[in-house]
């Protein structure tokens, strides 16, 4: 209240300052060609006072005789500072903007220019994110930031991805980093109800001055999305944009067993008479399941946009449909969005604005990796080549026939399974000029969506005969409200620049799901609840609710651009903590010195710029379940239907927020206009980790939320982008970026050295360790005198006994230190080529699939690696393959290097020149493309796909790769 | 400035009413010093208690089926899902998920149980209700003990008792690191709480037939159990004798009332089973493995031994209720595990099931069995052979009375109880008691002459009496949680 108070003497005193006003105009041109340039806008300095250039690029703007100074400003040119003087008119032309200082940067609660920034923060254009042939905007990130790591952990269409900023800063609370769409948070992982090309770029919050204004939400880091605008005085540009394309399946290591080799196999085994008269017969069969359950899968999409703006009201609309087909059987995303923003000047005081989204997506059989026999990509490697899919006649092969399971196909036929999303995303907002430099603004936000999944087994189906078929509906609703109120001052005074906000912000957050179904249907027609003649066996609903409340304040001063300052502040308190331990501070403060600016380097000529900037601050995280803190009560359960309520949750009043202090130091310097290079070093401590504690089994609960521990990632990033060649019509340049994190574990609790993250995991959360470090019993071959396994004991020495206390650390990890992207682009012309490569180094994963391809005779009854022909039979075999004696474990031979580089997308395009489009006199712009996603991948996993955010893979929806071709059209 | 103004005092006004905004409750959940306040809410927690025991790693499916399938009666077979694998070929570790999975709802059926008995003193209501809520807490907890004594300790019979590391008794909540009493300790605790269960419950005569929920029958069915696994033979007899003779139970009759007790899980026989429904059955399916018939042919990855299906003489009305000769997925056909049918209350299709059925915990044959057992060990042998043709007269067509003594006696009392008991999880814990061990003979089938099971180390798999593993692993996730237990040898 102290610091609004201040703020209130200073508007006080500013007031009595004004006498008279000055009207200045001129016209604003594009300095290359002279053409006049509308939409520019101009602002007094130290004022709100504002203009924008008309059509022919003339502007008109009423001053108060105080202010010395005219902004010019247009995306991608150089902003233009024009001191007034005596003028009044004033004409300026304006150049593109060479240096990335002047760009406007999203940050939170607002923009700022890069060059003044003090926290670290990366950004990614439109163009990285528009017509990319994937579902979910968060799976188009990888590579593109240093310091983020992007992982896919499926190619079914809309599959999001698991995004880690700067490491993983929480053993048990969430990893994800906070999303903001337009200031309001939305729910990670559905994303692909919303429409990427909608958005205009993407911020990605880093360090403590960059986050800390999040305060609680900040310890992940925080993705700023902001969607399109239009433009004031803009002519409306409408733009039609389609494509097509194909998905195929990316990489397949996996050799499986003919059915040749598989009936000989067999009768070695033991396991099949080498008599049976059906041998021959099932010999000739062959039958390749991959080539049975995945397709080939076409991609469609359209879109219509049309932005542009009038002097007081700027617009942008968009319609889309999108559809992408998933290569394994009948799996499909479908979406169909829209969006409208507006922005209107009601009056030289006030604006108000609505951005708003509404996406529907529906996602046809979204399985996911798992072992169950419904996962097709599991089942693909299960059943025998010696068994068909189809009979002779036609009709679908059943278990009678040889299959493990009911027919993959036929269930997929007969039965349905869709996930229905409607999401709604969008704010209003107010902003009302209280002074010249004094505004507030009041923003109403909503995150919602509905969910429904639709399941229905044909009554005639082996998954649905038992109940005589069934309906299954599922309801969920999320429903999150954010209020956001920000009173912000701007003002210079002389070289001395102040920029401060304060604000207060609520977040209150709804869950309501109920599940119900229903058995016996009277054919194969209905396929609704209203069909079915008997209640089924599920049925379930609740609420679960929280809530969040914080005041925030950011002030951040310059000398002259050269010295920069900035302070955070800020104070949230949760509903999922307890009243005493609810609020918690937040805070950072950072700094920056332009030293180009100085004068010892202003005659440097190679050096273009060179920045040092630092901060240090902590954030928080309350990524848990709701309720933690309470000592609980389920009434969730039931005996002989009749009530019943047992302990739920053992309660911790003193649980409280999980704290991060981040430090980073940055260099951020530029060679002769070409080169330009930041590196940054960080620190990210974290303390009082929210952490699931295991307890004793015999308290009656496994475990219980507590504050433990500490964990450190330390790491380094680099960021280049080098403009390797820059004619007039010929251009090369590189942009890359690298990062490597380094994870510890430093403390964990009660003094213990090593917890497992779950009963009977082989990566362990250990002291002095990395998150997910691997530890397991080592494998080192076979033992060529009786084809025994070779293991290493707990000393190193070999044994032919797999025993849990011989299990050592291997220093390795499933999260991976290293990992970046780099693009090439060229372009001359209107013909642009540009490819884009994506990697991660270091990163183990359990090929869980071999587990079970690889049994040395455990499942030998279903399908197996051709590998396992080369099993050891007698003495003297040379052979990394034991002899086949049904013994399987978890050690290292299934413990592999999933690193890999991946060719991400490379993109062909020709924009035909502006003359031939108006000549044309239907378009305004013409562009034609080909693109490649995913088109080569380097790897040494031996799985489907090295791409997969887990420490155990296991059937996994592949990758796939995608050729696509589209054109865009501006009418 | 006005306007500022307003400003102010909203944010003031949101400042004082935060406390109430940041208050959020779970909507199916209460807390739980408000959770058991009355009569009322004690029977639903008390039903909490119950519900603990029909989980699908307790008497739900897996700590029934586990006593089988980790002794001589079954044998795995070619292509199985591996499912309740490791048990199956004792190569299980202290990371093994049902073993750890079982341990743990043992505790929690304790920790409810006694959260309701430390409860009910401030609970004001009818005295018998109270009581009877009380007994049928501290009877289930003491089930509960028995059931880890008998799984993570060694027998009783075959220790030091006095020694020898039983398991943590629990009688309270607390988060807590709790050491192993002795076996002794935990035997006096599980007797002492089931003696004063039997006192406090109140007989409700032929209603509590067949119940689902713990009757004094049930308790004194559970004393004669536990003296019978301590060789208190003389407490087994009386104890058992509490049971024969009560009026409103007695043995099925005729094969229809045999068959009647295993597909609808009801008669006179049955003392206590663990309730389900259509609601719940789902998953709680002891016969899965040994049967399943979900998908159509049965999908057993589980079959009866040679010499099990050889016990049974063919006037023998249990031969055809216990065994169904059937066709097999697998392309062979063979005699299958049929005690679990599949109770028709939860499926429509009888031949389309996952062989689902209420666990009967007691059954009045089995007091006949302990009955005979244990005077047969005290030297009566003429009331040992009275109960074993009692039982034999209403199991066999045309039955002989049979006028055995001395160990052939025994011998024929212990074998009557593999035919009787068979897979309703015995095998394994009467094995341990008696000091047994065990050779698996592989299966050939008789027709086409293959071996329907894989792997030496599985299908002809011999156990000594003296094997560490006859003591389950205290589990990883309880050693790495607390460091006052004692980890059991050999893991």
């Amino acid at each position: 209240m102290k610091r609004l108070l201040f703020f209130l003497t200073i508007c006080m005193v500013s007031l009595g300052l004004y006498a008279q006003n000055l009207t200045i105009s001129g016209v604003v041109t594009q300095a290359e060609d002279d053409t006049p340039l509308p939409g520019v806008s101009i602002v007094a300095v130290g004022t709100t006072i504002g203009a924008i250039t008309d059509f022919e690029g003339n502007y008109s703007i009423t001053v108060p005789e105080s202010v010395s100074t005219l902004r010019f400003t247009f995306v991608g040119l150089r902003p233009e500072e024009i001191a007034i003087g005596s003028q009044t008119t004033i004409n300026v032309a304006m150049v593109p903007s060479t240096e990335a200082l002047d760009e406007v940067i999203v940050v939170g609660y607002g923009t700022k220019r890069r060059g003044s920034i003090t926290g670290s923060i990366g950004t990614v254009k439109s163009e990285k994110i528009e017509q990319i042939p994937v579902g979910s905007f968060d799976a188009m990130l990888q590579g593109q930031v240093a310091g983020m790591q992007v992982i896919t952990n499926s190619g079914a269409p809309g599959a999001n991805a698991t995004v880690r900023i700067r490491g993983v800063s929480s053993l048990n609370a969430g990893t994800q980093p906070l999303y903001v769409m337009d200031g309001v948070q939305i729910t990670s992982g559905d994303f692909s109800a919303l429409n990427p090309n909608d958005i205009e770029n993407i911020s990605v919050l880093k360090d403590a001055s960059a986050t800390s204004i999040y305060g609680s939400k900040g310890a992940n880091g925080v993705i700023i999305i902001t969607t399109k605008r239009g433009r004031n005085n803009q002519q409306t540009e409408i733009l039609f944009r389609t494509m097509f394309g194909q998905s195929v399946i990316s990489t397949d290591q996996f050799e499986m067993m003919n059915s040749n080799q598989k009936i000989d196999y067999e009768i070695d085994l033991g396991i099949r008479d080498p008599n049976n008269p059906e041998n021959d017969a099932l010999r000739q069969v062959n039958t390749n399941w991959r080539d049975e359950l995945f397709q080939n899968a076409p991609l469609s999409s359209y879109e219509l946009s049309a932005r542009g703006g009038n002097e007081k009201t700027a617009f942008y609309i968009s319609g889309g449909y999108y559809y992408q087909d998933g290569i394994q059987y009948r799996s499909d995303l479908r979406r169909y969005s829209a969006r409208i923003n507006i922005d209107h000047t009601a009056s030289d005081k006030l604006k108000l604005g609505v951005h708003l989204t509404g996406g529907y997506e529906e996602l046809q059989n979204p399985v996911l990796a798992s072992n169950n026999i419904y996962n097709l990509t599991f089942r693909a490697y299960l059943e025998n080549p010696y068994v068909k899919p189809y009979r002779d006649d036609g009709s679908y092969t059943t278990p009678a026939d040889g299959l493990k399971w009911a027919n993959p196909i036929q269930q997929l036929d007969l039965n349905d399974e869709l996930d229905g999303r409607l999401k709604v995303v969008g704010n209003v907002y107010a902003e009302y000029d209280i002074l010249p430099f004094l505004k507030f603004r009041s923003t109403l936000g909503a995150d919602f969506s509905d969910y429904v999944n639709y399941g229905y087994l044909h009554p005639e189906s082996a998954w649905g005969s038992s109940n005589n078929g069934e309906v299954y509906r599922q309801f969920s609703r999320n429903f999150r409200l954010t209020n956001t109120n920000l009173l912000t001052f701007d003002k210079s005074f002389g070289s001395h620049n102040v920029n401060a906000y304060v604000g207060q912000e609520s977040i209150s957050f709804n869950n309501e799901f109920f599940e119900t179904e229903g058995f016996s249907l009277p054919n194969n027609v209905i396929k609704v609840l209203n069909g079915t003649a008997q209640v089924g066996d599920d049925w379930q609903g609740n609420i679960t609710e929280y809530s969040v409340l914080s005041f925030f304040g950011n002030a951040s001063y310059n000398y002259d651009r050269k010295y920069f300052i900035d302070a955070s502040y800020r104070r949230d308190g949760s509903s999922r903590f307890g009243p005493d331990n609810r609020w918690a501070n937040f805070w950072s403060v950072g700094a920056q010195w332009d030293m180009k600016r100085e004068g010892f380097l202003a005659n440097v000529d190679f050096l273009s710029q060179m920045k040092i900037r630092g901060s240090v601050g902590t954030t928080g995280n309350y990524n848990i379940g709701n309720y933690n803190h309470l000592q609980l009560y389920s009434f969730s359960g039931a005996y002989y239907d009749l009530n019943a309520s047992f302990p739920s949750e053992p309660g911790n009043t003193g649980l409280t927020w999980e704290k991060v202090r981040l430090s980073s130091v940055a260099l951020d310097f530029q060679l002769i206009n070409r080169l330009g290079l930041i590196v940054e070093i960080y620190e990210k401590l974290t303390t009082d980790m929210l952490s699931d504690v295991p307890f004793s089994l015999t308290t009656g609960f496994n475990s219980g939320w507590d504050n433990i521990g500490k964990m450190r990632n330390r790491g380094i990033e680099l960021t280049a982008n080098f403009d390797i060649l820059r004619t007039s019509d010929f251009v090369i340049n590189l942009d890359a970026n690298v990062a490597y994190n380094q994870n510890e574990i430093i403390e964990l609790y009660d003094g213990k050295e090593e917890v497992p993250p779950s009963a009977g995991s082989d990566w362990i959360h250990a002291v002095g360790r990395p998150y997910g470090s691997w530890k397991m019993v080592e494998y080192v071959g076979v033992n060529a005198a009786n084809g025994e396994r070779i293991y290493l004991d707990v000393d190193g020495n070999p044994t032919n006994q797999f025993l849990v206390s011989n299990t050592r650390y291997v220093d390795k990890s499933w999260v991976a230190p290293w990992q970046g992207g780099f693009t090439i682009n060229a372009s001359w012309k209107g013909l642009s080529a540009s490819a884009f490569f994506t990697w991660v180094q270091g990163k183990y994963m359990v090929n869980n699939t071999r587990y079970f391809m690889e049994s040395n005779g455990q499942f030998a009854a279903y399908g197996q690696s051709v590998k396992m022909l080369n099993a050891w039979k007698q003495p003297g075999d040379i052979t990394d393959v034991p002899k086949a004696d049904f013994a399987n474990y978890f050690d290292t031979r299934l413990l592999e290097d999933a690193s890999f580089m991946r060719l991400k997308n490379l993109t062909i395009s020709y924009t035909i020149p502006q003359k031939w489009a108006e000549a044309s006199r239907v378009f305004k712009s013409f562009r034609v493309y080909a693109q490649g996603q995913n088109l080569f991948t380097w790897t040494k996993y031996l799985g489907f796909d090295p791409e997969y955010d887990a420490a155990y893979e296991l059937g996994q929806y592949p990758h796939v790769k995608t050729i696509s071709f589209g054109i865009d059209a501006g009418f | 400035m006005k306007k500022l103004s307003i400003i102010l005092v909203v944010m003031l006004f949101m400042v004082s009413a935060c406390e109430d905004f940041l208050v959020k409750n779970p909507y199916d959940e209460v807390a739980t010093e408000l959770a058991i306040q009355n009569l009322e809410d004690a029977k639903v927690a008390l039903n909490g208690v119950y519900s603990g025991f029909k989980s699908a790693s307790y008497y739900g499916r897996n700590f029934v089926a586990y006593a089988d399938v980790q002794a001589d009666v079954v044998q795995s077979v070619i292509g199985y899902s591996n499912q309740l694998g490791e048990i199956y070929k004792w190569s299980y570790l202290s990371d093994n998920g049902g073993i750890t999975n079982a341990w743990d709802l043992m505790y929690t059926v304790i920790v409810r149980a006694s959260n309701v008995i430390d409860a009910l003193p401030n609970i004001e209501g009818d005295a018998a209700e109270l009581a009877q809520i009380e007994g049928e807490a501290r009877l289930a907890r003491a089930i509960a003990h028995f059931d880890l004594v008998k799984a993570f300790a060694k027998a009783y019979t075959q220790s030091n008792p006095g020694v020898d590391l039983g398991v943590p008794i629990v009688e309270t909540f607390a988060i807590a690191e709790p050491e192993r009493n002795t076996i002794q300790e935990v035997y006096d605790f599980i007797l002492a709480e089931a003696a004063t269960a039997a006192n406090l419950m109140t007989d409700n005569g032929a209603d509590d037939v067949a119940s689902v929920f713990l009757t004094p029958v049930t308790a004194e069915a559970f004393m004669a159990r536990v003296n019978l696994y301590m060789g208190n033979w003389s407490d087994a007899v009386d104890h058992a004798t509490n049971v024969i003779d009560n009026a409103n139970y007695g043995l099925a009759t005729d094969s229809a009332g045999y068959a009647d007790m295993f597909l609808n899980d009801v008669g006179p026989e049955v003392i206590f089973r663990v309730g389900l429904t259509k609601a719940d059955y789902n998953g709680r399916f002891i016969g899965y493995n040994y049967y399943n018939s979900s998908q159509g042919l049965p999908n057993s990855d589980y079959i009866p031994s040679q010499w099990i299906l050889d016990a049974f003489t063919a006037n023998d009305i249990r031969r055809d209720i216990v065994f169904k000769f059937s066709d097999t997925k697998f392309g062979w056909d063979w005699d299958l595990v049929w005690k679990y049918p599949g109770n028709p209350l939860f499926y429509d299709d009888p031949a389309v099931t996952t062989n689902a059925n209420m666990y009967k915990m007691f059954r009045v044959s089995e007091m006949y069995l302990i009955r005979a057992e244990a005077n047969a060990e005290l030297g009566n042998d003429a009331l040992a052979a009275q109960d074993y043709n009692d039982l034999r007269s209403n199991r066999i067509e045309g039955y002989i009375t049979e006028d055995l003594t001395g160990q052939a006696l025994k011998d024929a009392i212990w074998e009557e109880r593999q035919r009787e008991l068979c897979f309703e999880g015995h095998r394994l814990w009467d094995l341990k008691r008696k000091g047994l061990g065990f050779t698996r003979v592989p299966v050939v089938h008789p027709v086409e002459g293959t071996i329907t099971n894989p792997g030496p180390s599985q299908s002809e798999l011999s156990v000594t009496a003296d094997d560490l593993r006859w003591q389950w692993p205290i589990p990883d996730e309880e050693l790495k949680a607390n460091e006052n237990i004692t980890p059991n040898p050999g893991y």
